[in-house]
């Protein structure tokens, strides 16, 4: 089976139709998206910016990973979770959407920049902890996080309009 | 069409007209007015649970606040900057939205909470006064942003 037949069984599926049919829930899915948005990026943001050595510089790394990161995945368990029920109720037409595509590529990256960044330099953050200038590739992890969250936020403000114009 | 005289001079304004003469200069401006608000929001949502005795416990929340504030000004600069050409584009839906006009009441609220209180607040040391004013800030926060997305949504 190909995967477009898939999206398209997913939204003929129950649940993409209950929710396309009520008035309510997609519209609440979006808030509770955003939310859980506001809250990952608004804990993200800061964390890479510490990352760069530019803010929350008198505040240890570990102390703020381990103080601030909980949050950040708190916020985005809700942002998947809706986001997939998002998805879920329009997969059809979302599937041939290159913004749509963009923003799962892009979510890809940010994942695989995480997962390096903890294997590699965080392992040894106890030497750069209270450092003010911090390694180069956590400079680079701190910059590609900023970078790739902004294209997310943009394809994700982008797909409603798309959606919309039929583009 | 608004019933609104301002609604409709703010539509006919040449930068509305502008933004609205192409697809992109709107959402940009939205994109824009979003990352205003993360950087806002971050500094908030931070800052409040240090006050209500949520976060990063063992540092002082002066220093946090101080540090934090740094980079929430430029957001919310880009928010003000953002916020009214979005209003004057789009103004014959704004006018008439009552979630816009609760956003606009609970943002002086939210602004004016901040500069009369949670500064005050955060620069001492009584955890009991701090909590609580950690919690209102907080909510008063998360009620500006609720309305101003179901401008959108709802």
């Amino acid at each position: 089976m190909q995967l477009l037949q898939v999206a398209q069984g997913i939204e003929a599926s129950r649940i993409g139709m209950a929710i396309r049919e009520s008035m309510w829930a997609f519209p609440i899915l979006n808030l509770v998206h955003l939310v859980g948005l506001m809250v990952a990026a608004g804990t993200i943001v800061y964390w890479d910016l510490r990352l760069l050595g530019l803010g929350l510089r008198r505040t240890a790394v570990s102390e703020l990973g381990r103080q601030l990161l909980p949050w950040t995945w708190g916020g985005f368990s809700v942002m998947l979770v809706s986001g997939l029920l998002l998805a879920w109720c329009e997969a059809g037409r979302l599937y041939s959407n290159f913004i749509f595509r963009t923003k799962v590529v892009l979510l890809l990256l940010a994942g695989l920049n995480v997962l390096v960044f903890h294997m590699t330099v965080y392992r040894g953050v106890t030497a750069w902890d209270r450092a003010t200038v911090t390694p180069l590739r956590a400079r680079i992890a701190g910059a590609m996080s900023l970078v790739l969250w902004l294209g997310l936020i943009a394809a994700g403000r982008a797909i409603g309009y798309s959606l919309d114009y039929g583009v | 069409m608004t019933d609104s005289p301002f609604g409709e001079w703010c539509w006919n304004l040449p930068v509305s007209v502008a933004i609205r003469g192409a697809a992109w200069p709107f959402p940009a401006l939205e994109i824009l007015h979003i990352v205003g608000l993360i950087l806002v929001f971050g500094t908030v949502l931070i800052v409040d649970l240090r006050l209500l005795g949520v976060l990063l416990r063992r540092e002082p929340a002066w220093q946090i606040s101080a540090d934090l504030t740094r980079w929430a000004w430029p957001g919310f600069a880009l928010q003000l900057l953002t916020g009214p050409l979005l209003f004057v584009a789009n103004s014959r839906k704004f006018c008439d939205s009552p979630f816009f006009r609760c956003k606009l009441v609970l943002l002086v609220l939210a602004v004016a909470f901040h500069f009369t209180v949670v500064r005050r607040v955060s620069a001492s040391i009584d955890a009991g006064v701090a909590r609580w004013t950690g919690g209102v800030s907080l909510a008063l926060w998360a009620a500006v942003i609720l309305s101003g997305v179901s401008i959108e949504l709802f």
